[in-house]
């Protein structure tokens, strides 16, 4: 039998997807609503309003009741929201007319960095109520008031089951390019890049903030309230897109930042202006990749290193980012780090990376890692400006014995990490031994093959003699992956049909 | 996609680098293939060797064109492991104005696009060697670019799309060869027999008839299989009878035998002829499955066995008798686990020939890529 806390959350977590699932069930009956894409921002914001008034208004009232709220009445949830008899056409140009411009408008106190009104007025700039029935709207405002995030139980429900409703959203959109972070991932690369308290730490291409909560969580354990505030404003993010930016908002005011200091922008081209001040002891990211950037952006970056495909700006503007001594952590396919054509712009931005930064981990993630969003392998490379590199350690994650790939239902689990974890040799990186999984490779021996960073184990690699059938059929599956995997990445890179 | 007109001399200049030959200095050219297929590199030579020749310094960045094979697509791009190389005066090295022209869109553009149609304009001779590039005729030329940030963009996905290909064939390589192993590891082990135990030798041969038309057949080395060669009258062979083929016969070339020329015949060639330096037998059902005589046809395993069984002198005469033929072991397990092994190896194959399949893909998604970018839909 479950212990009864398990049996807990599991009904609250079933309570709420009957809730969610109720709630899109009324959008779907509404016209003006098509689609998940249209449907998703539109739970999103109420979503939003609702955890912003429970997790922020009410606990500022309690905390110090002498300031006034932040958001005025009538457009407090418990002035319209709450009211079940406000609704129809009254309701639907109130929400038009007057509370989204209301709270599109709001500003911060001046001088004040945390005051979260800055980030309610750039979430609903870009809001608007889609729904066309004032009724359908009503019915759907209930819901989301059912739903509670005052205990921090819920709010762990509450994210666990937004990010599924919005992994079902990515699967609709197939969105080029941008792929949801494996929790297990985020949390593997935020363990292994040894936050401190008192590090400003970035995600540039924050998509809906699982690194800077999974960077929170590990940081969360402070004394003083001047302590939590500075934490709370050393985690930043960018995002380009609303509905991330709005979701990514909300996941960390869930996890109990009042004002998250994200900022909606160009990250790259924001990247490219900062200035010395700017920059950042760590950065911890999935940058989008294959997807094409403007030629004004692509122009902001020196002449040698320009180039549409996105992982390679990021790769690069993060390196002028990072202080000296900063660390990173970043997600990369594999076709980038086998970029190495001779007039390949990706090898010299590796170049770049190499001599500027101690390049000193690559840990390949089994095929599927991303699945279902991509078949694409990926690996995440770890790096410390300052020091040019001597040597790369690769460390191969092989799939969990008897499976094949990740799938849906299973996917993979942060115990993977484990035996990785106990090679890595802390933060010093001590006492790492080859292995049948890590190997290291010479920056000399890097450099003379042009920077083609896709290196294979070598223990398992070409001596395949003198293996069992089944290894070889094993071995034939993983390569015709890989080729799937890469036809992907290539079909991704085409994009549409012109 | 705007597309302004220039003339071939107003976007690239020649540029030629003499290189002042020391007797004793070690001199490193290089070729350019065709094809828009690359730069390559000579073995390095002594200024002695090199004597009189002409020749230049080629330096990054450089369009290269080969005057003799310009009109087939010799065209490259030097990038840094040309730094210091050198060529004679048959590469010109143009350098590109990069106000104008991304260099790796006009490398593009003269191999795979319109710009092969301008060279061929320069290019007058008829005969394949006589069709030199003529340096003032194609610097008239005219060419039509969109904006030099279009070439680029048209040009980063380029580079892009070429690395995936680049690396999906190392894979497919791969894949291949972990196939052929799979092969050797479920064969290698087997208890073995000579080939005598599942073959029996038996030719249907027919007398040759000046009137009637036959269809024949030739034979791969290495496993590959028969082919088909055109038909021909009973007057115009030499042979005096020829030997008939019957579907799941197992059929070898007396004279390629020792390079793996082997194979069961399939259904398209039940009837087929074949001359009498190519053996056949019947698979004797009760010892050998006809599936897994073919595998074995296949496996480089049998070939390496019969690459010393020829007897005579020269490459040429290295025929391998029936006999010896017949004496080489084979792993020839009992029928049940033959019929196992067969079927496990047919499915192996099967991937490898979708693999082709892919292969094949892939080399015209080249010609579409190409095709695309200079249409304005990359």
């Amino acid at each position: 039998m479950a212990p009864p806390k398990a049996a807990t959350a599991t009904t609250s977590r079933a309570r709420l997807a009957s809730l969610i699932k109720s709630a899109r069930d009324t959008m779907r009956k509404d016209a003006g609503l098509n689609g998940d894409l249209d449907r998703l921002p539109q739970l999103s914001w109420l979503l939003f309003l609702k955890a912003f008034d429970q997790r922020v208004e009410k606990e500022r009232a309690v905390i110090s009741p002498e300031r006034p709220a932040l958001i005025e009445e009538p457009y407090r949830w418990q002035d319209w929201a709450a009211d079940q008899d406000f609704s129809g056409d009254d309701l639907k140009k109130f929400v038009n007319d007057e509370l989204i411009p209301y709270l599109a408008a709001l500003k911060g106190a001046d001088g004040d960095a945390e005051d979260p009104r800055n980030v309610l007025s750039t979430i609903f700039r870009d809001v608007s109520n889609r729904m066309q029935s004032g009724t359908l709207l009503r019915d759907l405002v209930n819901l989301v008031d059912q739903i509670h995030f005052d205990s921090s139980d819920d709010i762990h429900t509450m994210a666990f089951v937004y990010e599924s409703i919005l992994k079902e959203m990515r699967d609709a959109a197939g969105d080029s390019g941008e792929f949801y972070t494996p929790r297990p991932v985020n949390r593997f690369m935020v363990q292994q890049s040894f936050l401190k308290h008192g590090e400003t730490i970035l995600d540039p291409a924050c998509g809906t903030g699982g690194f800077l909560v999974q960077a929170y969580e590990e940081l969360r354990a402070v004394d003083t309230d001047s302590q939590r505030q500075r934490l709370h404003a050393s985690i930043k993010g960018i995002e380009k897109k609303p509905l991330p930016y709005l979701l990514a908002s909300m996941n960390l005011l869930l996890h109990g930042i009042s004002a998250p200091q994200l900022v909606r922008d160009n990250a790259l081209l924001r990247m490219r202006d900062a200035t010395a001040a700017d920059r950042v002891d760590v950065v911890l990211t999935n940058p989008p990749f294959g997807g094409e950037e403007e030629r004004s952006v692509v122009e902001k970056f020196p002449k040698g290193y320009q180039t549409q495909e996105t992982s390679w700006l990021f790769l690069h503007a993060i390196l002028d980012q990072l202080k000296q001594g900063g660390r990173c952590a970043i997600v990369l396919p594999n076709g980038s780090l086998f970029a190495s054509g001779e007039n390949s712009i990706g090898a010299r931005i590796k170049q770049k990376l190499m001599r500027e930064c101690n390049l000193h981990t690559i840990v390949r993630l089994p095929q599927g890692a991303f699945a279902p969003y991509t078949q694409i392998p990926s690996n995440l490379l770890f790096f410390d400006k300052g020091i040019p590199t001597q040597e790369v350690w690769f460390y191969e994650i092989p799939l969990p014995e008897g499976r094949r790939g990740y799938t849906k239902t299973k996917p993979m689990r942060v115990e993977e990490f484990e035996p990785c974890v106990q090679w890595w040799g802390g933060e010093k990186r001590e006492g790492r031994e080859e292995g049948s999984h890590a190997w290291k490779v010479s920056a000399t021996d890097i450099e003379k093959a042009g920077y083609n960073l896709d290196i294979a184990n070598p223990h398992v690699g070409e001596d395949l003699d003198h293996r069992t059938p089944q290894e070889l059929v094993d071995e034939l599956l993983k390569t015709e992956r890989e080729i799937l995997g890469l036809l992907e990445e290539l079909r991704e890179g085409l994009g549409e049909l012109a | 996609m705007k597309l302004t007109e220039y003339r071939v001399g107003e976007i690239m200049t020649l540029v030629r680098r003499p290189v002042d030959v020391s007797p004793d200095g070690l001199y490193h050219e290089i070729g350019i293939r065709s094809f828009g297929n690359g730069v390559f590199h000579k073995p390095p030579v002594s200024g002695e060797e090199l004597g009189a020749k002409r020749v230049f310094y080629i330096q990054p960045g450089d369009l290269l064109f080969s005057n003799v094979f310009a009109w087939e697509g010799a065209v490259a791009l030097a990038a840094e492991t040309e730094a210091g190389k050198i060529g004679s005066h048959r590469f010109m090295t143009y350098r590109v104005d990069t106000e104008k022209a991304d260099p790796r869109y006009l490398l593009r553009y003269f191999y795979g696009g319109p710009g092969l149609l301008t060279i061929r304009e320069a290019s007058p001779g008829s005969a394949g060697r006589n069709r030199t590039l003529g340096i003032s005729n194609f610097e008239r030329q005219l060419l039509r670019l969109p904006t030099v940030n279009e070439q680029r963009r048209i040009s980063d996905k380029f580079d892009a799309t070429a690395s995936l290909l680049a690396q999906f064939k190392t894979l497919r390589t791969r894949s291949s060869r972990i196939a052929q192993q799979y092969m050797d590891a479920l064969l290698q082990p087997l208890d073995r027999a000579p080939l005598s135990a599942a073959l029996q030798a038996n030719s249907d041969f027919v007398e040759v008839n000046p009137e009637v038309t036959y269809s024949t057949a030739g034979m791969f080395n290495r496993g590959r299989g028969l082919f088909h060669r055109p038909a021909i009258m009973g007057r115009d062979t030499k042979y005096p009878r020829y030997n008939r083929l019957h579907v799941g016969q197992f059929v070898y070339s007396k004279l390629f035998g020792w390079e793996g020329s082997l194979a069961v015949v399939p259904p398209e060639f039940e009837g087929v002829h074949v001359s009498h330096e190519f053996p056949t037998f019947d698979i004797d059902r009760s010892a050998a499955d006809v599936e897994y005589m073919s595998h074995l046809a296949r496996w480089t395993g049998l070939h390496d066995a019969l690459k010393d069984k020829g007897t005579g002198m020269g490459s040429r005469r290295q025929r391998v008798n029936v006999d010896r033929l017949l004496a080489t072991e084979v792993p020839l397990p009992k029928l049940s686990e033959q019929r196992r092994i067969a079927r496990q190896l047919t499915m192996v194959r099967r991937t490898a020939e979708l693999g082709e399949e892919q292969t094949a893909h892939i080399a015209s998604l080249q010609e579409a890529l190409l095709e695309a970018a200079f249409t304005g839909r990359l």
